[in-house]
Formats: structure tokens, sequence, C-alpha cells
């Protein structure tokens, strides 16, 4: 060990006598003299950004901003912008204090920013997975309340039946019990949020109106998606894994050839990923400037992957410091063979023609790596133009990582959210689709077989639970059992509309102070309790991902490099008070109280009644009269 | 000669029918809840008051019982009654309680109420007297064509039926609401009366008593009231159930019927709690459950199921680059790494659930002599 740290020491003053030395505006305006030595001994080590650096003046940047100081935050920001090429924190940060001193700079930080978070490799997977997460736990929490409220709205329904059913069997306990009973018994048996949904949605799907299962069934259909593709979501679990392969690979574009970084890739023993380990092992030796041994891993890589481009380039490199420009260019041509449009090979071999002399030839070289974009890369290389190197070296491209990736979360045994979700769910994930297909078939099965007399229903009148058991639809209308009591043997329809109105207002009366609060368990839940069940489904899907931002402050799998500080107050303010919002909106969806003459009877009971009381009343009159001539006689 | 009989065999409406097409003249007497007699005279009714039976005058009745005159008034008159032996009606109108006509209306609503009452009892006995020597005496100030008051007193006991529907209870409290101010409805006098009467909040009770008019007209004036939106009936407390005493031997009974149920449904729910606590996680995918996902057991059943297992590892080493970058960040800005971990929270490098979360998982922190070289060492042999 204290031999390799000797050659490394070697190394470094090698190196040190190579290069030409930094820049000395970007890193002078370091201030910290340890930091800069630190930074300086990264670009030693080859470091084609300097994250570590950034992200410590970023945080320098965060504190004097809390203080006020946003002139000097300003600086560390745009420092820490520069020394970086793919952290965007500060030029978000930038963009908001651009904005706040309403300077129009703002939108180019902003739109900096979005592009280097597009552009990376590990903020692109993480972006990917948290918003598949952030999607499945709002349509698996969506679903649940409005599985929740449905039940509560159909409550008196599913009771009604049950007590019903069980009045017949025994006293005691009540009837009313009963219900309560066996919501605690399932509660008690804690199956899951999977076994809850399934036995909500079969217990409801045939009371649901079509509206409310199509709502149902578009949530059902989402996670059931998620869940078929969570095999492919795998892939994106080396984002938030350091140990993975991919993470590990991913190092040597983040920072310098150091002996951790190093011992961490010569750990990777799967043999799929040889080549490029043997490609990130080979960079790093350039880096050290161990050459020989470089154009080793380099050979030993190209050979395992014929067309793996960045390997050529890099073993053109190590031949270009060796001097041997011949070998050099004709890596750099192997390159350009297997891409055409590779811009640093084609910078690479106008830097080796200036070498050889061959002015015209590399002038022309280098305007075609101008037009392919070779800027590009200095930018979200910042160590190349701080170090003035003459050659660029090829890294993994974001691409090749998610290639990576792919190879190694197909491979893996695990599934990321089966594993977060299991506590909740208490079901594999990736066979939930499964078990929801056979719900939806189970629920239509049970939709359409459940008997007549099951289906119970709302009284046209008073809209109390009945069902045809117990319900008179003599009228013409569906009654339950006390409004066909109430109006039980009357004749008179107006007296009848009178004591309907009656009953229905008190009903009304009585169940609508409950019924107000009732609902209020969610945002979203008021909506889908009053009819609004599309507004409903996408308030409760927006209002459960707000929930869960804010419980996870921020996103749920978060980059492990990132240090948290103080949390800022909009994340704090921003969900509850949209959270508050929607909740207001949706409690104000209420239904309209009946108007002032609203009759609930048939318009032609009001001629058909009086008609047939007219002729009834004759046919009376004829028989009395009859019996009374008799009488008159027999005085 | 008498024409007698039950109720039951002929309508005591057939009954008074055939009086009015007889044109005869007598008395009536109805026994049935109580004792009513009802003289005609030519086929009319002109009164239902029996001047043999001063204690049970129908006039006096009606008068208290709809508030024309309050209990001190009537003792009063009761007192002139006694003392000059002239008959109510003579009293109330040299008193000057009432006009003629007054009396007049009062009396044949007293007539027709008191009709109504008879014909609406299921069973009677009734007697007819013919003769025109038992009207001797009577003083009258209608005289009511039977066809017209009973079809009238037909339509009042078809209709109280369903009215009394409306307001079951004579406790219910009511309350009129405001005259809409567009298109107010038109009320008929009676309905006027009421509405001015409900000008407080009070029970069905005391409004019939202060009304004036007859119970079915009180209720009439209400229904209509109520169609029109102008009344609302505010609380109908609930009719009174009286329970019935049990003896101590049927409680007995009734407990241990009791008992039993209650017992099963205990039972049901620990049965369901049971269930929860192992038979679902039996039923589920080894190292499914909550309960069994803890750390050391997972690895103990070694079954290559690695979910539970795989997260935590993943957690752990998620743990480790956050400890690595800060001390990386701390060996950029002081030269060195850290002697402890602990350093790294003073220094706000790290927060302190971070050091909270390295202890629990027992992660341990090894620096070279130098401070130029670290190892975070996993201790997995707990
Ligand atoms: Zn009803
Ligand atoms: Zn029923």
């Amino acid at each position: 060990m204290s031999s390799r740290s000797i050659t490394i020491a070697l190394a470094l003053v090698l190196m040190f006598a190579i290069c030409t030395p930094a820049r000395p505006n970007t890193l002078s305006s370091i201030n910290n003299s340890a930091l800069r030595q630190y930074t300086e001994q990264e670009l030693e080590r080859g470091a084609p950004s300097m994250g570590t650096t950034s992200r410590i003046l970023y945080r320098e940047a965060l504190q004097l901003l809390e203080r006020g100081e946003w002139e000097t935050a300003r600086e560390r920001l745009l420092l820490a912008a520069e020394l970086s090429g793919d952290y965007a924190d500060p030029l978000f940060t930038l963009a908001r204090v651009e904005l706040m001193h309403a300077h129009p700079d703002f939108l180019i930080y902003l739109v900096d920013g979005i592009n280097r978070l597009a552009r990376n490799y590990r903020s692109q997977s993480l972006i990917a997975l948290n918003t598949m997460f952030l999607l499945v736990v709002s349509a698996l929490g969506a679903l649940l309340v409005i599985l929740v409220t449905l039940l509560m709205k159909y409550w008196p329904l599913i009771d009604h039946k049950l007590r019903e059913g069980y009045r017949k069997k025994a006293a005691f306990p009540p009837a009313s019990w009963i219900g309560l009973l066996i919501i605690i018994g399932f509660l008690f048996m804690r199956l899951g949020i999977a076994l809850y949904s399934v036995i909500l949605v079969i217990a409801l799907w045939p009371l649901a109106t079509r509206k409310e299962k199509g709502v149902v069934a578009t949530l059902v259909i989402l996670v059931a998606a998620i869940s078929f593709a969570s095999g492919y979501i795998n892939i994106l679990v080396p984002a938030i894994d350091p140990g993975s392969i991919t993470g590990r690979l991913a190092l040597i574009s983040e920072r310098g050839a150091d002996e951790r970084t190093i011992k961490r890739i010569r750990e990777i023993n799967d043999p799929a990923f040889y080549a490029e380990k043997e490609f990130v092992l080979g960079t790093s030796m350039y880096r050290l400037n161990y050459l020989e041994e470089a154009r080793r891993h380099f050979l030993t890589a190209v050979s395992k992957r014929k067309d793996f481009a960045p390997a050529y380039l890099n073993l053109g490199n190590v031949y270009f410091k060796q001097g041997d420009y011949d070998k050099a260019i004709a890596g750099y041509q192997s390159v350009i063979a297997l891409d055409s449009t590779n811009a640093l090979a084609h910078f690479n071999i106008g830097q080796t023609y200036i070498k050889k002399m061959l002015f015209a030839e590399s002038s022309s070289m280098l305007k075609r790596a101008n037009t392919l974009g070779i800027e590009k890369y200095r930018e979200s290389h910042p160590a190349v133009t701080i170090r003035g190197l003459t050659i660029y070296e090829a890294e993994l491209s974001t691409r090749e990582l998610w290639s990576i990736a792919y190879r190694e979360g197909r491979a893996h045994p695990a599934r990321i959210f089966s594993e977060v979700l299991q506590p909740y769910l208490l079901f594999p994930f990736h066979r939930l689709w499964i078990l929801l297909a056979v719900t939806m078939v189970m629920a239509a099965v049970v939709g359409k077989r459940i008997p007549k007399s099951w289906r119970a229903f709302r009284c046209d009148n008073c809209s109390m639970a009945a069902c045809p058991e117990c319900a008179s639809s003599e009228t013409g209308l569906h009654l339950c059992k006390s409004c066909a009591s109430t109006i039980d043997g009357l004749t008179s329809v107006k007296v009848m509309e009178a004591l309907l109105r009656h009953r229905r207002q008190k009903m009304s009366t009585k169940t609508g102070t409950r019924s107000a609060w009732r609902f209020i368990i969610f945002p979203g839940a008021p909506c889908i309790g009053h009819g609004k069940t599309t507004t409903g489904m996408v308030v409760a899907l927006l209002n459960v991902g707000a929930l869960m931002l804010l419980i996870c402050n921020g996103f749920y799998f978060k980059d492990p490099q990132v240090i948290v500080l103080s949390t800022p107050l909009w994340k704090y303010i921003v969900p509850p008070v949209f959270m508050l919002l929607s909740w207001v909106l949706s409690a104000r969806a209420r239904v309209q109280s009946e108007s002032r003459n609203y009759r609930i009877l048939p318009a032609e009971m009001h001629i058909d009644r009086q008609g047939s009381k007219q002729a009834g009343g004759g046919n009376e009159a004829e028989k009395k009269s009859e019996q009374l001539e008799a009488l008159l006689n027999s005085l | 000669m008498a024409l007698e009989g039950n109720v039951k065999d002929f309508g005591l409406s057939e009954i008074f029918q055939l009086i009015s097409l007889q044109k005869k003249s007598g008395m009536l007497s109805v026994t049935g809840e109580k004792p009513i007699v009802v003289f005609f005279k030519n086929g009319s009714v002109i009164s239902t008051r029996d001047r043999r039976d001063r204690s049970r005058d129908p006039l006096k009745d009606y008068l208290l019982r709809y508030g024309f005159i309050d209990s001190d008034e009537m003792k009063r008159i009761e007192r002139i009654q006694t003392e000059t032996n002239l008959d109510l009606t003579d009293i109330l109108l040299s008193e000057k309680y009432f006009s003629e006509d007054e009396l007049k209306t009062i009396f044949t609503e007293q007539i027709q109420e008191t009709v109504q009452d008879v014909l609406s009892w299921p069973r009677s006995y009734y007697k007819f007297i013919i003769g025109t020597q038992v009207l001797r005496g009577i003083t009258h100030y209608a005289a009511m064509q039977v066809e017209g008051l009973l079809m009238e007193s037909m339509r009042r006991i078809d209709e109280f039926a369903e009215l009394q529907r409306i307001f079951p209870s004579e406790k219910m409290v009511l309350k009129r609401q405001a005259m809409p101010k567009s298109k107010p409805p038109r009320l008929e006098s009676h309905e006027e009366f009421i509405y001015d009467l409900l000008e407080q909040v009070m029970t069905l009770e005391k409004l019939i008593s202060h009304a004036r008019m007859p119970r079915f007209c009180t209720y009439e004036a209400l229904k209509n009231l109520l169609e029109k939106e102008l009344l609302q009936i505010i609380d109908e407390p609930k009719p009174i159930e009286w329970e019935e005493s049990t003896t101590v031997s049927e409680a007995k009974k009734q407990r241990k019927r009791r008992f039993l149920p209650t017992v099963a449904a205990v039972f049901l729910l620990i049965a369901c709690f049971a269930a929860g606590e192992y038979g679902v996680p039996y039923v589920l995918p080894p190292g499914w459950s909550a309960r069994f996902a803890k750390a050391g057991q997972v690895e103990a059943t070694g079954t290559g199921n690695l979910f539970s297992a795989d997260l935590q590892e993943l957690r752990l080493r998620q743990l480790e680059a956050t400890v690595e970058e800060s001390l990386e960040a701390y060996l950029a800005i002081k030269g060195s790494y850290p002697f402890t971990l602990e350093s790294l929270a003073v220094r706000e490098f790290i927060d302190k659930g971070t050091i909270a979360r390295i202890h629990q998982n027992d992660i341990r922190y090894r620096i070279d002599e130098n401070g130029t070289s670290y190892m975070l060492i996993r201790n997995r042999t707990r």
C-alpha cells in the first residue's frame, strides 16, 4: 500500500511537470487555500469536473444567502457552476437570486440548469425513478381515497342489506352493529392496501355509477400498468445505488483517479461488464500517467468489445502521450469508423496533425470538430479549459451508462418499488397487475351475477337505503318503507306531495349536516361524494402527490451526494397551501337544495287519482241509496 | 214510534238522511264514546244541546276548547247561569260576548263538529224519538240541511285522517315562514288568522286552543299554509315509548341471550386479529410481511429471497455514500480527514440524523495516522 502511494505521489509530481498550470483566474477565486489546493489535486488526478469543490462552494453560497450577502453568494454560485459540468443546483439558485433581484438573467441560468439536469445520466435516472414512484404512490393513494369515499357514500346501502339479512337471524348484537363489526374485523386482519383495495373494488362495483366505475378502472389500470412494467423500472435502480456497477463506472466522469475509486472499480467482478471495467481502469491509469498499464487495459477492453469507441479514443490518447502519433491517429480513426459524428475523435486527430506539422489537415479536422459540437464537451468538462489540455479524453457517455444500467437492472433480481411499498401493500408490487386483473374480472362477474333482491338503492324521495324486498313502487317511484307508509292509503295527491316533502326535508336536514362533514376526510373526497368524480380523482391524485412530497421532504429517492441543508420554507408552505386550496374547492362542491315548487310524484298521478276517486264514490252512492229506499219502505 | 238500532247494521248517515227525507221532527240520541243528542225539526238539524243535561253542554265545551272564552270568563257565565236560570246563548248575547251573527256561526260550527264526531265513531247505539214535544224549549239559531251537513262531515272525517298524518302529534312545534316578497300567496280568512296567530312559535296544541275554529279547520288551514310554504314544522317530539317493565327472571333470560352473541362477536374479532398477526404473513410470499422484515430474520432465512435484504443493503450503500461525500468535503476544506464522524456533524457537513443512522447500522470509521486515508467498516456480526 505504501509503495502504491509513493507511485501515485510520483505520478502526481510527473503530471505537475507535464501539465500546463491551471488557469489562474478560476481557481484563484477560491479563497479557502485548503480547498484551492484540494481542487488543484483533483485536477491533477484528472477529474473532468470538480463536483466536490462545486458542492462545497454551493453550500457556502447558501449560507451566505441566508445571511443576506447575496453579492458574494452570487460569485460563489457562479464559480460552483463553472467548476462542475453537471451540477445543476447552483444554476437554479442563481436563477432564484436573479429573479428576486429582477434580473432577466435568471432565465439563462434556469435553462442552463435544466440543460444540465437533462444531459446527466444520474439526474435523468433519478428524476425518472422518482417520477414513476410519485405516480405509483399517487395512483395507489388516490385509488384508496376514492374507494374509501365510495364506501362511505354507499355504506348505507351495504349496511341496509347486512341489517336486513341479519335481523332475521338474531336480535343481539343489534343489527346496526354488524356493519361496523365487519369493518373492524377486516381492519384487524391488516391485509395491506392491495387486498383492501381489491375487496373494496369488488364490494363497490355493483353499486357504483358508471362514472365512478370509470374513475376506479382508470386508476386500477394505471397502477396495473406500472406494476406490469416494474421489471423495466428496475433499470433505474442503479441511479440511486452507489454500489451498483453503473454507479461505480460513472465515478470516472465525476472525480479524479484516486486510490479509493480505483479500488472500487477493481472490485467489479461481473464478466458482463468486463470491457467497461477495463476501460474505466485504463482511463484511471491514463490519468495517473501509467501509460503502459493504461494501454493494456484499453487493449483488453477493445478485444472484449469491438465497437467500444471510447476505449479506442483513449487508447489513441495513450499513444499520443507516448509520442506514437500514427498509432494515435489509427485509434481515433477507428472511433470515427464506428461513429462518424464523434467530435472528440476529430478534435484529437486535429491536435495530432499539429504534432505532425500537418496544419492544413489539422485545421479542417478541428473545424469539423467544432461543427460536431466540441464546445459542448468543453462546457460540461470545465477541467479541460482550466488545465488547457491538448487532447481530450472520452468517458462513458450518458447513453453508454443507460445501456449499462439497463443490462445491470435487467439482471438484478430485486424490484425497487416492490421492496419500498412492501410494508404498505403486503403484496409484491410487480405481481399486483395479476391481482388487479383478476379483481376487475371478479368485480364484473359479481356485478352481473348479484341477485336482484340484493341490489339496494336509494329511496326516490328521502334517499334512505331501500331494496326490492322492502321498497314499494306503487306510485311509480321507488319509495322506502317509511316513505311508503307515510302515504299509504291516502288519496289526495296534494297531501301525499306535502307529506313526502316534509319527510324528504326532515331526512335531508338530518343527513345533510352529517354528510357535509363525512366526506372531509381527504381533498377530492367531497367531489366524489357529490358526484363530481373526475374532478375528485384529479384532486385526490395531486394531493396524494403533494402529501408525498411533503412527507419525504422532496423526492422519495434522494441523491446520496446531495448534502441536505435546511429545507427551504417554500417546501413546507407550498404543498399544504395547495392541499388546503383543493380542500376548500372540493368542500364547496355541494348539491343545491331543492326548489320550492319541486314535485316528486309523477305528473299523471295528479290527474289519475282524482278521476278514480270520483268513479269509486259514484258506485258507493248508488249502493247506499238502494238500501235507503228499502228502509223508507219499511217505515 | 221509535227507530233504534246499532250503527254497525246501518250507517248513522243513512239514519240522518232518512229523517231528513221524511222531514221528521224529533230527537236522535246516540250512545257511543259518549252520549249525544241531535234535535231535528222538519228534517233539519237545529241543535245538539240537551236542555235536560246541563252538565254536558257541547256548546260550552266548544267555546272553551277553541279559546272563544277562557275558563275564568266561563266561571262568571256559569254563575250568572245558576242565578238567572237563563240559557247559555241568552247570556252570551245579553252580555255581548258575541253578536247574533257570530253566535249563529259558532252554533253551526259546533253542530257540524258534533255531528262529525258522532259519524266517526266506529260503533254506537241510536234511538230516534219522533214528535215535536221533545223540541220544546230548545233555542236554536240555525236549521242545518242534513245533506250539506253530512257531506261536509264526511269530507272532514276523510281528510282529517290525512291531516293527522301531516301533523301526527299535537306536541309539534310550529313556526311560520316569512311571506315571500315577490308574489305572496293568497290566503283564506282562516289561514290568515292562523298565520297571524303563529307570529309566535307555538305547539299545535296551543294553537288549536286559541284558534277560535274547529280543530279540523285549524288543521286544514295549517295544511294549506304548509302547501303554500308558509309553515315550518320545527320539532316533532318523539312519541314516548313505554318500556314494559320486565320481571327479574325475564331480565336474567335476556342477559343470557345477550351474553352468547357478545362472546361470539368478541371471539370473531380476536380471530381476525390473530389471522392478521399469523395467518396473513403465512399466506404472503416469504419475507413479505411488514412484521417479518426485520434485518436479522431475513438474512437468517437465507432462501435467496433478496427483497427486504436488498433494500436494506441499498440504504446502507446510500448512507455510506453520503458519509464519504461529506468526508471528502471535510478533506477539501480542512486538508485532512476528521478523527471522528461526530466532527462532521459539528461542522455541519452532515446532519445529526445521519450520524445516528450510522451508529444504528454499526458502521465504524477508521482513520490512519496521517489523516490522509480512512476506512468505513460495516460490522455485520451483530
Ligand atoms: Zn324514503
Ligand atoms: Zn330492504
